[in-house]
């Protein structure tokens, strides 16, 4: 937010709810209805300098809320399943409403399995500008920000098959364009001659992921589960994510799982460091999201499920739970802490 | 050979392998599917994976 310099410091509380109920009807069809709620927490050292000259203010933490609701029903006549989800999302500046479809069909040995998704999310932004770029003096309170719409819409395929008892490989392929405001409003952008901007980005992007995966089982207790993904988008960035995890079970109820994964991008068009930019750009931001840079992410699980559940408890089915230490080439690095607890 | 350059190889790479595998594949029967079907091999992101 301060123009590609300053303090990148950010903490995340994410915490996500999820219910599954399955009912089967008269034709022995399999419903499943899935309601999921998730909050997020989270403080940045760099959302906090919206205003230059305050040493703290509002924007400095932020809650968002993101509800979703789904129904599936499978039909394993058929071997098709039809699906259909709702969900929003809901923090201080930002609000978005989605919708999605979805189609799977078996093959005739039930070895492979095609599927289709169709996603569309019409999201609201609002506008909240660097507090010296606004119109209002400063010092004022502005409640009343401009909003500006941000569609997408995504396409999904992917193809699933059996190889042997042992191997299994997916195929998938997305879609995804992007109309609006797509940049952010509150990003500054210093200029070669001193001049403060705000960021300003295209009002459309199209976005082209690919991807493989194949997952083995080695032996009796070791598993290979890899993945691969092309990504790239008529901004100009190209990125490649590949991820290696080796779970090992110690029993048949307890296993950990190694991971690394590496990822490198190069950046958008659009994209300069602090005062590289000039008054020839029509297009410019200084976020280093946007940047050229690698990253390296490494940790490891551990999955606990056993048969008279954790810790003797019968409906506490299962617990995961995942350390990993992330490091970005662009002087960032995290540490994230993922806990999945499952009731039956 | 950089990095990136190296790294634009192993899409087409990966292409060719998947294929590979997709044209030598054998009928696996339900009751056969005892490791396919383990926790472990769940095709797709884990849950834990979520906010990674």
């Amino acid at each position: 937010m301060t123009g590609g310099v300053g303090s990148q410091k950010l903490t995340d509380i994410a915490n996500v709810f999820d219910v599954r109920l399955f009912r089967y009807d008269k034709k022995q069809r399999k419903h499943t209805f899935d309601i999921e709620v998730g909050i997020d927490h989270y403080t940045s050292a760099s959302s906090d300098k919206i205003d230059l000259k305050a040493n703290s203010s509002a924007s400095h933490a932020d809650t968002r809320i993101y509800p979703s609701l789904s129904w599936s029903v499978e039909n394993e006549k058929k071997r098709t399943t039809f699906g259909v989800g709702i969900s929003s999302s809901t923090e201080f500046d930002y609000q978005s409403f989605g919708g999605n479809i979805s189609f799977a069909q078996k093959t005739r040995n039930r070895n492979g399995e095609f599927s289709a998704k169709l996603q569309a999310y019409l999201d609201r932004v609002k506008l909240v500008t660097p507090v010296e770029l606004r119109n209002a003096p400063y010092g004022e309170e502005n409640d009343h920000y401009a909003t500006a719409n941000r569609n997408t819409y995504a396409g999904s395929l992917s193809y699933s098959q059996i190889i042997n008892q042992r191997f299994e490989v997916t195929l998938l392929a997305d879609l995804v364009s992007q109309h609006g405001y797509l940049g952010l409003p509150f990003y500054r952008v210093y200029f070669a001659d001193g001049s403060v901007h705000q960021e300003n980005l295209p009002d459309s992007r199209l976005k082209v992921p690919l991807g493989v995966r194949a997952n083995y089982f080695l032996g009796d207790r070791f598993i290979v589960r890899a993945y691969y993904r092309f990504y790239t988008d008529d901004w100009g960035l190209t990125s490649h994510t590949a991820n290696i995890e080796l779970p090992v079970k110690i029993t048949p109820f307890f296993s950990i799982s190694p991971f690394y994964r590496y990822y490198t991008q190069s950046a958008v068009k659009y994209f300069a460091p602090y005062q590289e930019h000039t008054v020839k750009d029509n297009y410019y931001t200084s976020n280093y999201d946007l940047s050229k840079f690698n990253s390296s992410f490494i940790g490891t699980g551990v999955r606990i499920a056993p048969p008279k559940g954790v810790l003797g408890m019968q409906h506490f089915n299962m617990l995961e739970l995942r350390y990993g230490h992330y490091v970005k080439s662009i002087n960032m690095n995290a540490n994230i802490v993922s806990l999945n607890l499952r009731f039956k | 050979m950089s990095m990136d350059k190296r790294l634009f190889l192993v899409w087409p790479m990966a292409a060719c392998l998947a294929v590979m595998a997709l044209v030598s594949c054998t009928t696996v029967k339900e009751y056969q599917k005892n490791r396919l079907n383990d926790a472990e091999m769940v095709s797709g992101n884990r849950k834990v994976e979520k906010q990674n």
